[in-house]
């Protein structure tokens, strides 16, 4: 990272009216604010880049370094006695303005596409009676809280179950009901079945849904759970 | 265009844009290939073997004595019955000629993969091994399984009365273990009808409904419209019955076996027998199966795929899993 510098620019700062007191820059300090500017800037954006995308140390130690950053600068500004010091202090003080307002408008993003993803509660779903045939039910049990989540989507594996006969998968459907989600069927089945139930308003700590064989007759079909996942 | 232009910043920019362009345009036409819709005659045109229905003649597997379904005398050339129609059926609507042979349930696989035989049409169930192994179509026939048993014996009136019994079926038919590959099903197809059964397995079906009258077994077991066709086989019809109290519910539905990687000829076998369904399949099963249609005026909802199932396992025919 660059340091930042109070040096005036060469030949520059000799030029030009005064206005409120404050002499207005020539067109070499213009540039070199410029610089200023783009220089303070790339570094808090690098710094808000951390805070946001990074992980939490990360984030706490890119806040720190940026608190600390623009404490010195300011300080520095304080300090100075020199009349270009009120000019580098606004340059700095543009480019945090500029900085933390992509700062808080990344942030805004990045809080939504984390809510959108979807979280993965497989290793805590399990199934029950995973063999089916027309009379049985199996049962499906997240031991996790959808909290804002909306949707439950599940992946099962589907094998047919019946020796020395012809396959009846394709002929088969699995219907879902229970009273942590809206009932829903038939769902034609194959060997992968992908389906998204609804999850009723207010359900937890856990989500139980019952599954049962439709259009199964003498069919028996062994489910395999692969992937559950709460979604908004 | 150069890239050694004489404002290098400028020069590396327009080859820069150059390149992207480049790798826009090009790459998108390489994509559009690479993801074409995947469909089951996507092989290239030179790689793809050409149809079946080229040919003039195709080698057709049926069975010779499948009362019902295929049989031939000793004075006929031709093969007669429900399988032999449809086959002619397919022939017509094809335009091949049929060449016709007898084929033993163990070498259905084997006549199909070594490429003697272009079609098996010979009460072909439809299983998941097999399915490894050839292509099926969608199918044209479904039926549970029973036993078959001599008129005169009163051992057997129920399932659980098979138990303990000796038993015969056909090898590489469904109701031989060794038509499963993992144990677990060898076991459910040895335990079908009980955990006592004493079963054999002969070569044909004619051999186990000649040991039955004989007495060497008490029942034959397999597809029912099999053992149908027996029993009102005049040679067989005083002699052998099929017990109407029993009924294993291995559902089977036959289709028309052929070689993996045969799927567009696939496809227009199904086509033709959605068209044998709708037009021929009740007249040929009334002709070939009197007896059952005389019983049952619900022969069609017992062997006759509904719309729907042929429908859903057209799906999942010619090798789409």
């Amino acid at each position: 990272m660059t340091a930042p510098t109070e040096r005036a620019p060469e030949g520059g700062g000799t030029s030009g009216g005064t206005r409120g007191g404050t002499r207005a820059p020539d067109a070499g300090e213009k540039t070199f604010l410029g610089q200023q500017f783009t220089l303070h800037l790339a570094a808090m954006l690098v710094l808000v880049a951390v805070a946001v995308w990074g992980g939490t140390a990360a984030t706490v130690t890119a806040a720190t370094l940026f608190i600390a950053y623009a404490s010195t600068m300011t300080g520095r500004a304080a300090r100075s006695e020199r009349p270009e010091a009120a000019q580098h202090l606004r340059a700095f003080l543009g480019a945090m303005f500029v900085a933390l307002v992509v700062g808080v408008v990344a942030w805004g993003i990045r809080s939504s596409v984390l809510a959108a993803q979807p979280v993965d509660v497989t290793p805590r779903a399990r199934l029950t009676g995973a063999t089916l045939d027309a009379d049985g039910t199996a049962r499906l049990t997240v031991k996790a809280d959808p909290g804002d989540s909306g949707e439950l989507r599940v992946t099962f594996a589907a094998r047919d179950g019946v020796a020395g006969g012809s396959p009846c998968l394709a002929l088969s459907s699995l219907r879902f009901q229970g009273t942590d989600i809206d009932a829903k069927g038939p769902v034609g089945l194959k060997r992968t079945l992908t389906t998204t139930l609804d999850l009723v308003d207010g359900t937890g700590p856990e989500v139980s849904a019952d599954i049962r064989l439709d259009d199964g007759d003498d069919c028996r079909v062994s489910l395999t759970l692969e992937k559950a996942e709460y979604r908004r | 265009m150069s890239c050694t232009a004489r404002r290098p910043r400028l020069a590396a920019a327009a080859c820069l844009l150059a390149f992207s362009l480049t790798a826009a345009c090009g790459g998108g036409s390489g994509d559009r290939s690479d993801h074409a819709e995947p469909t089951g005659d996507r092989v290239t045109k030179s790689e793809a073997p050409p149809s079946l229905f080229t040919e003039k003649t195709l080698n057709v597997a049926v069975k010779k004595g499948q009362p019902g379904f295929s049989t031939r005398s000793e004075e006929e050339d031709d093969f007669a019955g429900f399988e032999a129609q449809l086959v002619e059926f397919l022939a017509s609507k094809l335009d091949f000629k049929a060449a016709d042979w007898d084929v033993q349930s163990r070498d259905r696989e084997n006549v199909l993969r070594d490429g003697s035989m272009d079609l098996v049409v010979a009460t072909y169930s439809v299983t998941d091994p097999r399915d490894k192994e050839v292509d099926f179509t969608a199918p044209y026939f479904k039926t549970y399984q029973g036993v078959l048993i001599r008129k005169d014996y009163t051992g057997i009136k129920t399932l659980a009365d098979v138990d303990g019994k000796r038993v015969c079926s056909v090898r590489g038919s469904t109701g031989d273990p060794d038509s499963e590959q993992d144990d677990k099903a060898k076991r459910a197809i040895r335990a079908a009808l009980g955990q006592e059964v004493v079963a054999e397995l002969r070569n044909s079906y004619k051999t186990c409904v000649n040991e039955l009258i004989n007495g060497n077994f008490e029942a034959v077991w397999t597809d029912k419209i099999i053992l149908e066709g027996f029993a009102q086989d005049p040679r067989y019809a005083d002699k052998v019955e099929v017990a109407r109290d029993i009924t294993v519910k291995n559902r089977q539905f036959y289709g028309i076996g052929l070689r993996e990687g045969r799927r567009a000829d696939c496809r227009r076998l199904n086509d033709v027998l959605e068209d044998f369904l709708q037009t021929r399949w009740s007249l040929a099963f009334q002709t070939y199966f009197p007896k059952v249609t005389a019983r049952t005026s619900a022969f069609e909802q017992d062997y006759k795929p509904t719309d729907s199932e042929f429908r859903k396992l057209k799906q999942t025919s010619c090798g789409a899993k």
